[in-house]
Order: C-alpha cells, then sequence, then structure tokens
C-alpha cells in the first residue's frame, strides 16, 4: 500500500496508531519465500495482549525464508474507511494485502469474534468459504481454544490446528513452502496436512475422521516469545507475560482450559527468571506477569515469587501475579510484594455455597477463603474481587445467595480490624458471568439455563448485596452468554448463521456498542434455527456431540466419570495427589505426572 | 542531575500520541539502561517532562523535554545510549546541562514553526501561486476560530492573535506548502491545522495536509533557540 493511500486511511479513523506497525522488536523482511498473516479477530489491544499470537509470531519469524506480519480486526471506523476508498485490509509490517500472503492463521480465543474472521477475510478480497476459494487464494487456518470444536467455523478454514501451536505451525509452514517449491496443488497440500498430528481438513472430513490433540512436551525446552514487540499505543496486558506453566491439575468441571491443556507442563523457575531478565532488558517494560491457569500450584511458587519480586524491584520492576488460587499458601509471599505495587487481590470461588463448589469441584472451602481475605486484609490491600458464576448445573436460589452471604463475611472480616490498620475502605467487586456449557468439560451435556431465569437469579443477588458494605455487584450481559454457549457446542449448521449474522452486520459482538441481538436472531430465524434451542440443549451421555471426531486426550469416559460425581456431589481430587485416569490408557504416556 | 534534549517524531511516527510517545521514551531509555530518577508515591515514574505535546498526528525536529537522572551522565552520552534503543522514526538530538535555576521548559516556551503541506484533491479546482497567495492574504486580515474542547464543554478560541508570520515556501501540481509560524505558551497557542483549514476553505478546496513542527522558540538565555526579534 502506497504511503498516501494510508495516510489517508489513518486520518479517517480514531486511533490510527492501531494500524501503523513499526513498533520496537517488529520484525519487517522485505524477502521471504512464505509469508504468512497472523490474524487476531479482534482490536490491535485486545489481539497484540495475546500470549500465543506472540509466540507464534517469534517462531515463525525464527524460521529461515519465512515472514510473519500481523494484521488485527479493522475497527468499524477502519472498515468503513476501506471500504469507501476501495482499499484492502493490509499487514502492519509491509503494509501488504492480505490476499497477496501465503497463509492467513486466525487465533480463536472465544467465540464472539467469529463474525470478525469473515469481516477480516472479506475486507481482504477473499472468498468466505474454503470451497470458493482458488489455488491464488491464501491458504485460510486457524487454532486456539476455540477449535476444539471447530464445526461452527469449519467450512471457512482450509485447515483447523488442535492443540499446542509452537511445532505444529512451524511443520504446515514447511508444508506449504514445499508444495510452493514443487508445485502442488493446494489439494495435495491438504492432504499432506491432514495427515499431521493435530490438523483437521475440513474439506477432506470422512465418518472415520479423528483428529488427535497436538502437544508440546517440554514446555522448559519450548521456543518461547524472542524479543517482544513493544507497542506505542496501550494495549490490555502492557507487561512482559511469562508463562510458567501450561495445563492445570485441579479439574475444575465447568473450566474448558483446566481439560484441553492437560497435562500440567511447568518451565524451570531458574528459565522464568532468565526469561524475565532477557524480556524486560529488550522491551524497557516496568512490569512482568506470571501467567498460567493457577499460579498457586507451580511448583516451585514458592521459590520463584519472592525471588522474581526481589530482583525485579532492584530495577524498578513491578511483578503482577494474576491468577492465584484463594488456596495458596502465599502469606509470606504477599508480605514481601507489598512492598511493590498493591494492586487488587483475586478470589475466584466461583459458587458461593460449599456444596455447589462440590458440584464443579472448586476444591476451595469457605474457611479458605476467609484465611485468605484475612491475611491480603492484613498485609494492608483494600481492594478485592470477587468472581462467581451463576447458572451452574443444579444451582438453586440458597446458591444464589449464598454468594452474598460470603461477600458479607467477607465484608465483616475486614471491618472487624481497627480502623488504624484497615486504612481505606473496603473496595469489593462482586462480578458474577453466566456460566456457558463448554465441550470437553464434564458438563458438556448440560443445557443452559434460559436468559429469563438467569436475569430472576440477578435480580435475587442485587437485591440481597444492598446493605453489605463496601461490596459492589457486576452481573454480566446474559443475551451474550446464549450465543456463547449456541457457538461454543455448535454443529455445522451454525457456519450458515454466522455468515448470515455477518451480512446482516454483526461485528465485534463482545464489545456491548457493537451486539446486535435482533441481527443475530434473524440470522438464526433465517437459517429455521434458534440460538436457545442450541444453548439450551441437554444432550444425553450416550449422544453423538458435534465435537466426537475431536479427540483432546482426556476421555469421554474420564468426563462423563466427572459429570456422574458432579451430580452426587462428589469431589476428585487434584491429579498431583492421584491419578483419575483422564487421558484413559491410549495417552498414558504424555502425562508425566503420574 | 537534569538534562534537556530534543526528541524527533518522524513522519511514520506522527499518528501516535502524546501519551504513546512519553511511553515509548521512557522505555527506550529503561533499554537503553539509563540511570532514570523516578518519582516516590503509588505509581513511580521516570521524571520527564516536556515543553508541550505533541498532537497525534504531527510529526515533529524538535520536541524539548527535561529528564532527570540519579547518577551523573554526559549529554553526548545520553544521547548516544538513548537512540540506540529507541524505534524507527524516533530519536533524540541537542542534549545540554541545564545550569541551576534553569526554570521549566514549558514556561519559557513562546513560539514555534510549523511546515504545512496541503495536497489538494483531484476535483479540486488548480491552485496556482497567485491564487493562493492572494487567498492567503484574504484569510490573515479576518478571524480564525477553533473550537477548543475544555473541562467546560466545546468554546470558540480565536487564532488570529497567534499567527507570526505564515509564507508560501512551496507551490506544485496539486500541493502548496506553508511555513507558519506562530505564538505558543503554557497557556495556549497557534493550531497550526486552523490556517490550512481556513486555506483550504476561502480556496473553496479539498484536500489533506500533514504537519511538522520544525522549531520551537524559548524566553531567556541559553543554549535554547530563541525567535529571532525578541
Amino acid at each position: 500500500m502506497k504511503e498516501s493511500v494510508l495516510n489517508r486511511l489513518l486520518a479517517r479513523v480514531e486511533k490510527p496508531a492501531r494500524y501503523i506497525g513499526g513498533e520496537w522488536n517488529s520484525i519487517v523482511k522485505e524477502r521471504a519465500d512464505v509469508r504468512f498473516a497472523l490474524l487476531f479477530p479482534d482490536v490491535y489491544e485486545i489481539g497484540m495482549s495475546h500470549l500465543g499470537s506472540r509466540i507464534l509470531y517469534h517462531v515463525l519469524n525464527g524460521e529461515e525464508g519465512v515472514a510473519c506480519e500481523r494484521a488485527f480486526a479493522p475497527w468499524p471506523d477502519m472498515e468503513r474507511a476501506l471500504t469507501e476508498e476501495n482499499e484492502r485490509l493490509f499487514s502492519l509490517e509491509t503494509k501488504r494485502p492480505l490476499g497477496e500472503f501465503d497463509v492467513l492463521g486466525f487465533s480463536l480465543l472465544y467465540e464472539m469474534c467469529y463474525t470478525n474472521i469473515l469481516q477480516m477475510l472479506d475486507l481482504s478480497g477473499v472468498p468466505l468459504r474454503s470451497a470458493g476459494r482458488g489455488e491464488d487464494d491464501p491458504l485460510v487456518i486457524c487454532g486456539g481454544p476455540c477449535a476444539c470444536n471447530p464445526e461452527p467455523i469449519a467450512p471457512f478454514m482450509d485447515a483447523v490446528l488442535i492443540g499446542d501451536g509452537e511445532e505444529m505451525t512451524l511443520e504446515l509452514v514447511r508444508a506449504v513452502k514445499r508444495a510452493k517449491d514443487e508445485g502442488r496443488s493446494k489439494r495435495e497440500l491438504l492432504k499432506e496436512l491432514s495427515g499431521m498430528r493435530g490438523v483437521y481438513v475440513p474439506s477432506l472430513k470422512t465418518a472415520e475422521t479423528k483428529v488427535v490433540r497436538r502437544i508440546v512436551h517440554d514446555l522448559d525446552k519450548t521456543p518461547f516469545t524472542g524479543e517482544p514487540i513493544v507497542p506505542y499505543l496501550g494495549i490490555v496486558h502492557d507487561r512482559v507475560a511469562l508463562e510458567v506453566m501450561r495445563g492445570c491439575t485441579r479439574g475444575c468441571r465447568f473450566c474448558q482450559a483446566g481439560y484441553i491443556y492437560r497435562p500440567v507442563r511447568e518451565r524451570k523457575s531458574e528459565t522464568v527468571m532468565e526469561l524475565a531478565r532477557q524480556q524486560v532488558s529488550c522491551t524497557g517494560y516496568d512490569e512482568v506477569s506470571l501467567l498460567s491457569l493457577s499460579t498457586g500450584d507451580y511448583s516451585e511458587v514458592h521459590k520463584l515469587v519472592p525471588q522474581i519480586i526481589r530482583e525485579m524491584q532492584a530495577g524498578r520492576v513491578s511483578v503482577a501475579l494474576p491468577s492465584l488460587r484463594v488456596d495458596s499458601v502465599l502469606a509470606n509471599d504477599l508480605s514481601v510484594m507489598q512492598t511493590v505495587r498493591k494492586a487488587g487481590l483475586t478470589f475466584a470461588p466461583e459458587a458461593g455455597t460449599q456444596r455447589l463448589r462440590d458440584v464443579i469441584n472448586k476444591n476451595v472451602t469457605e474457611d479458605d477463603i476467609m484465611r485468605a481475605a484475612a491475611d491480603a486484609f492484613e498485609a494492608g490491600w483494600s481492594g478485592v474481587k470477587l468472581y462467581f458464576m451463576i447458572g451452574l448445573p443444579t444451582e438453586t436460589d440458597e446458591d444464589v445467595l449464598g454468594i452474598v452471604e460470603l461477600a458479607k463475611k467477607i465484608s465483616a472480616r475486614f471491618y472487624a480490624m481497627p480502623k488504624e490498620k484497615r486504612g481505606r475502605g473496603l473496595r469489593m467487586t462482586v462480578s458474577v458471568s453466566t456460566f456457558v456449557p463448554k465441550p470437553f468439560t464434564a458438563f458438556q451435556w448440560c443445557a443452559q439455563v434460559s436468559p429469563d431465569e438467569i436475569r430472576r437469579r440477578q435480580e435475587l443477588l442485587r437485591g440481597a448485596i444492598k446493605g453489605v458494605r463496601g461490596a459492589q455487584l457486576k452481573c454480566h450481559y446474559s443475551d451474550l452468554s446464549v450465543l456463547e454457549a449456541a457457538f461454543s457446542r455448535g454443529d455445522g449448521k451454525l457456519a450458515d448463521v454466522l455468515e448470515r449474522a455477518y451480512v446482516l452486520g454483526c461485528r465485534f459482538d463482545a464489545w456491548t456498542e457493537h451486539f446486535r441481538p435482533d441481527a443475530w436472531e434473524r440470522a438464526f430465524a433465517e437459517n429455521d434455527a434458534r440460538a436457545a434451542d442450541y444453548a439450551e440443549r441437554a444432550y444425553a451421555p450416550d449422544a453423538p456431540l458435534p465435537w466426537d471426531f475431536v479427540d483432546m486426550l482426556v476421555t469421554r469416559e474420564y468426563l462423563l466419570r466427572e459429570w456422574e460425581r458432579a451430580q452426587r456431589g462428589e469431589t476428585t481430587p487434584d491429579c498431583r495427589e492421584k491419578c483419575n485416569g483422564c487421558f484413559g490408557a491410549r495417552y498414558e504416556t504424555d502425562c508425566r505426572i503420574s | 542531575m537534569k538534562l534537556i534534549a530534543a526528541y524527533h517524531k518522524g513522519r511514520s511516527l506522527a499518528m501516535i500520541s502524546h501519551l504513546d510517545v512519553q511511553r515509548t521514551l521512557q522505555r527506550a531509555m529503561r533499554r537503553a539502561g539509563l540511570p532514570l530518577m523516578y518519582s516516590n508515591g503509588f505509581n513511580p515514574h521516570p521524571l520527564l517532562s516536556f515543553a508541550t505535546a505533541a498532537a497525534t498526528g504531527m510529526s515533529s525536529d524538535c520536541e524539548w523535554f527535561e529528564v532527570q537522572f540519579s547518577e551523573e551522565i554526559s549529554p553526548e552520552e545520553f544521547v548516544r545510549r538513548a537512540n540506540a534503543a529507541m524505534p524507527e522514526g524516533m530519536s533524540l538530538s541537542d542534549a545540554f546541562a541545564p545550569p541551576e535555576g534553569f526554570g521549566s521548559l514549558s514556561a519559557k516556551l513562546r513560539a514555534a514553526e510549523y511546515r504545512v503541506a496541503i495536497t489538494f484533491e483531484k476535483d479540486s479546482a488548480p491552485v496556482d501561486e497567485n491564487r493562493l497567495q492572494s487567498a492567503l492574504d484574504e484569510v490573515l486580515k479576518g478571524d480564525i476560530t477553533i473550537e477548543k474542547r475544555t473541562k467546560k464543554g466545546i468554546r470558540p478560541v480565536a487564532q488570529r492573535p497567534y499567527i507570526l508570520k505564515v509564507s508560501v515556501e512551496e507551490v506544485g501540481d496539486g500541493f502548496a506548502v506553508l511555513r507558519v509560524l506562530g505564538r505558543l505558551q503554557a497557556d495556549g497557542g497557534l493550531r497550526a491545522g486552523a490556517v490550512a483549514d481556513a486555506l483550504l476553505e476561502r480556496l473553496d478546496a479539498h484536500g489533506v495536509y500533514g504537519l511538522q513542527r520544525t522549531r520551537m522558540f524559548f524566553a531567556g538565555d541559553g543554549p535554547l533557540p530563541r525567535l529571532p526579534s525578541e
């Protein structure tokens, strides 16, 4: 794209820095054998906060002859500018139209960004459906957690990558390069790709197709983000992110990430420290955060946390610790942290009563929560965030009101401290989202509670929380949860609905100001379907599921066992204590914990 | 110790905001391992202060700022090390150590010079030097008012009193370049874009323009540039 054209487009949008590229550590390759566009179907500030994309950017650009460039979903002002100026969506690095790339690879982090995939393809002049694309069109692929149920987006994809992307994506670009060199057709290439573990090629699907999730075995030896890009624009997670561990051993029954990232794999604390030093020095960031699904369970947490806080502090770098569970014994570390920044503390009890916490296997007791809150308050914290879900299987009004009871006790604990010790007033946010059943969880067979009933339960909460000192209730939008549920457990028919919704103008559905329930309703109706029928559908345990052909390593038998235990209110121990056989016999050796 | 220097914001970075610039400078200086001084308090940040903000959309050759260090460092070493860690399109120059009691840059700021490059759209009638000059003369005879967003809402601000000098530097096929000198102080100053807007309106033409701040002028003695007339 010519500079004058770019400037004309930039002059028309609210945040032009989203589209300029040129950031510190971004990689521009003028010559390449294979050009791979790493696409994120949401705005720059969100997409640049995604660690997985940053890892792939580094891995792909590290490959000789491969250029990996980025593009993000253009905000509606830029979409309008591109359409009116008759220009194509372009990459940030070389400002090339996306249609000129060999591969377009989308990251799928949540279902409600699917319309943006179609928007990005459309603005690139690439036919939306795989069947409509020719030899000269780019190979369109996707990966990420949502890929575990690929059917709703499968017709738009030439290939879907299921599982850890570090090795699989490299193998794919190598295959693309070979096919280019040898002049082989796309169909031949796809045939080769379909033979790789983790790769699903929708156009070659048969009744026998089984796609087995790909994993990297040794996280410590797996490449990380190299020298990460430092954006000009403030992004959502504007700091060095260090992945200490992948996977989780807890087995919370609603949590898809807890099942689909098994087995747990850790980086050694020395490796994490080394990465911290290297990344801080090559980015200039003043904050690092330790990422994992449950950092409190990281086996070297008590070694790493004090060490990294102390060392980073010396260089005026603060340390953020998201995903710390309430039952982690981190009181000592907390007192060290106090000297750094007093960011808010986050607890996720998920359910208000012990009975329901047992159903979801959130093995946290009220005592654990109260102790953690007390530790935090004594250490000087006054901001607390509590995360809950409503609409969980077997939930009653007593469970819903239990959320308020717990908030009340935490508030009382805070105000029981002498005035001079507690400093500022309590700021307790009680955040309540709506349960969405997800594939490959113990609750994959469950129906979602209807929006009307969710609203009634939210009202119940609103009424009860009044008078709890220092508490602020935040309930999440329920209509969006219905769509999320429909797409997360959706089938191939939803691809038609999705395309229609896109044509009717749906974009950025996760952004309240852009969400258009009326257009979605119409898109469903025109396809003789209802979102509620998908969301509120309860599957019989022996019924076929749209994602049955995907093997995420965790077996159906195990998930069913968990679902039955849930209904009996029986908990399952953390698999670090005892192997629960979640992989069955077939992939036993893929897990090294047992 | 304090150092004063100018940063340059190239055309490719015209679209980043002043806040983005601040972050970029801080991170570059951290990468360079410079001994920055930090503020006390809840969220310590490096002590940087700017003569003024460079608006989003404007490039610049002369954004003066001041930075505090916890250790002695020579102006030359500061510039060398910082520039090695700057992203493309951003660089420092002209660093010096101000004498004791030098005062703040924003208080000393008096005026700035801009290069305004206008590109006329194809559907506009051709603009030659005479037509441009007479339109400019007309514009400068009248009032130019812009709408400024303040805490109290949108209010009109007269721009004419801030204009010191406007000259036509170049006129070509479909483009024109102006050189604009205007007052600029902590309490207000010229928005160079207002001159271009008024000129386009007077010419009844459509076009886009690029702004570049070319020089800043300050009051008082010392190495900072001063207006020739003052």
